[in-house]
């Protein structure tokens, strides 16, 4: 049986299972309740953000809020959650056929090991990349239909810095593309963890919840300020790197702090990230296939 | 007798001479007024290059409209601009439209040029406007640097560079220089994790409190 057919049964599976709708439907449900939030009463949270600098600074708070705005603000408070979301489906995927008792039966197939699991590996991306669509297309384009386009305003806090970039315009597609992309690979390290774990249980709540835990406590260590953290644990937890999209919407500046268009502040930091996050999907694919080769099949 | 005679001639002097200074300053602040009063109202496109520590914004494409007495409306194209609040001061007629007594503060050298330094003290109680201080060249009528206190903005200062409209007291690059507030918003807000600001970008802290905006003068139409 070739790869293709082998996606193409994976894909079906996952498409026929209600959990896999929960995630459109969640994503939709937040994605709506935002923009109906910010529609109704925007100017608060504009206000908010820019607290100190309305006493100083006159700026159409309506045009600010535009699509590419709220498009930020969603993927900010979104990205934290899609991670779960994505280990309901990969979580699934070894241990729901264990559960079934339908593993033993496709493993007496003439299918090599690996070929099951890199099928279930690439399914689950695809959910994954499918699931980010769906988010680009609800928290991008109709938030640009609600609200219009325009300049793009960054809100940043680094060390002890607070700033606000503007991006120009012209200057934002290319950004969020790149933005999905980087977010496409760091959801893969997830589906790789939720994979490795449901190769030890017999049905999936297991992986599903330990994948949740781990992203949680990571993510709660990454978010803390501790000096001996920051540099001794933060760099080996892959959570410090799934919020490294926001770096494609950190523009370089002139001297005289004006952006340069088409450009990032530290790219050599999102290159990092990528490749630490590559590493961690590969470490975790070639283990996972180590096991799952050697394991014994009793379900 | 000779005793009382002299200091009293003295002061007489002294004051001849400073009714007669004031008299001086008085005609040079009523000389440069009536220069700008003879523009009705006028149109002007440029740009607008805002610095401070905390915002990194493009230069921003903007119209300038003025319209006699002293309304002064600075609008962008861009949608998106940061305006600094305190920018219509840039309109010296501003400043020029209170009651105000104007004092001799002698000249001084500025961009390589005698200035005659005066400052404005407002009659009014009511004026925001504290103290200015003016740098008037006045062999072209023009003011090329001033400084203004006022109550509720702080100070700012101007920086005015004279082309092709300094028949009409018309600058064509001014720079203002402005107080404002510094800006810290909570990491819970931004959703940040960065801990440390990259090393590859410096920040003059002392841009975090003061701004400064340029504004080129690209083309006027005048009344």
């Amino acid at each position: 049986m070739s790869m293709r057919k082998l996606l193409e049964i994976e894909l079906f599976k996952i498409s026929k299972r209600p959990r896999t709708y929960i995630s459109f439907a969640a994503i939709s449900a937040i994605v709506l309740i935002f923009q109906f939030a910010f529609k109704a009463d925007g100017e608060n949270y504009m206000n908010l953000m820019l607290q100190g600098i309305n006493d100083s600074f006159q700026l159409d708070k309506q045009h600010a809020m535009n699509g590419y705005f709220m498009c930020y603000i969603i993927l900010n408070t979104l990205l934290v959650q899609v991670p779960i979301l994505v280990a309901l489906v990969a979580g699934d995927a070894i241990s729901g056929e264990a559960n079934m008792g339908t593993l033993r039966l496709i493993l007496s197939k003439p299918i090599s090991r690996t070929e099951i699991l890199m099928a279930k590996f690439l399914a689950s991306i695809m959910y994954t990349i499918i699931l980010l669509i769906w988010m680009a297309f609800f928290s991008l384009i109709l938030s640009l239909w609600i609200f219009g386009s325009g300049d793009m305003l960054v809100f940043r806090v680094a060390g002890e810095v607070s700033q606000i970039m503007q991006i120009a315009q012209d200057d934002i597609v290319w950004r969020y593309l790149a933005a999905f992309g980087y977010a496409a690979v760091a959801l893969t390290v997830i589906v790789s963890l939720a994979i490795f774990f449901s190769l030890f249980a017999e049905n999936s709540i297991g992986p599903i919840i330990t994948t949740i835990c781990i992203v949680l406590v990571f993510t709660i260590v990454s978010n803390m300020n501790i000096p001996v953290i920051d540099k001794n644990v933060k760099p080996f937890l892959f959570t410090s790197y799934l919020v490294g999209w926001k770096g494609f919407f950190y523009i370089a500046t002139t001297e005289d702090g004006i952006p340069i268009k088409g450009s990032m502040e530290n790219i050599q930091s999102i290159q990092s990230s990528l490749m630490i996050l590559f590493a961690h999907i590969g470490a975790l694919l070639l283990t996972s296939m180590y096991i799952f080769k050697r394991k014994d099949i009793l379900s | 007798m000779n005793n009382v005679k002299i200091p009293t001639l003295l002061a007489i002097s002294a004051l001849f001479v400073l009714h007669a200074s004031a008299q001086d300053v008085n005609s040079l602040i009523k000389k440069v007024k009536n220069k700008l009063d003879n523009i009705k109202k006028y149109e002007a496109t440029g740009t607008m290059k805002t610095s401070i520590a905390y915002l990194k914004i493009p230069i921003a494409k903007v119209k300038i409209q003025y319209k006699k007495p002293n309304e002064l409306a600075i609008k962008s194209n861009n949608g998106v601009t940061f305006l600094p609040k305190s920018v219509d001061a840039i309109s010296l007629q501003k400043i020029f439209s209170n009651d105000f007594t104007a004092i001799d503060g002698g000249t001084e050298k500025v961009k390589q040029k005698i200035l005659r330094v005066v400052r404005l003290l407002p009659t009014s109680q009511q004026s925001n406007i504290v103290l200015s201080t003016l740098y008037i060249n006045e062999a072209d009528l023009v003011v090329e640097k001033s400084s203004t206190t006022t109550k509720d903005e702080g100070t700012y200062e101007m920086d005015l560079q004279y082309g092709k409209y300094i028949q009409f007291g018309l600058p064509d690059r001014v720079t203002f220089t402005f107080n404002a507030k510094d800006y810290k918003i909570p990491k819970g807000l931004t959703l940040d994790f960065d801990n440390v600001y990259p090393k590859n970008q410096k920040i003059d802290k002392t841009m975090l409190n003061k701004g400064k905006a340029e504004i080129v003068f690209q083309q006027y139409a005048i009344n």
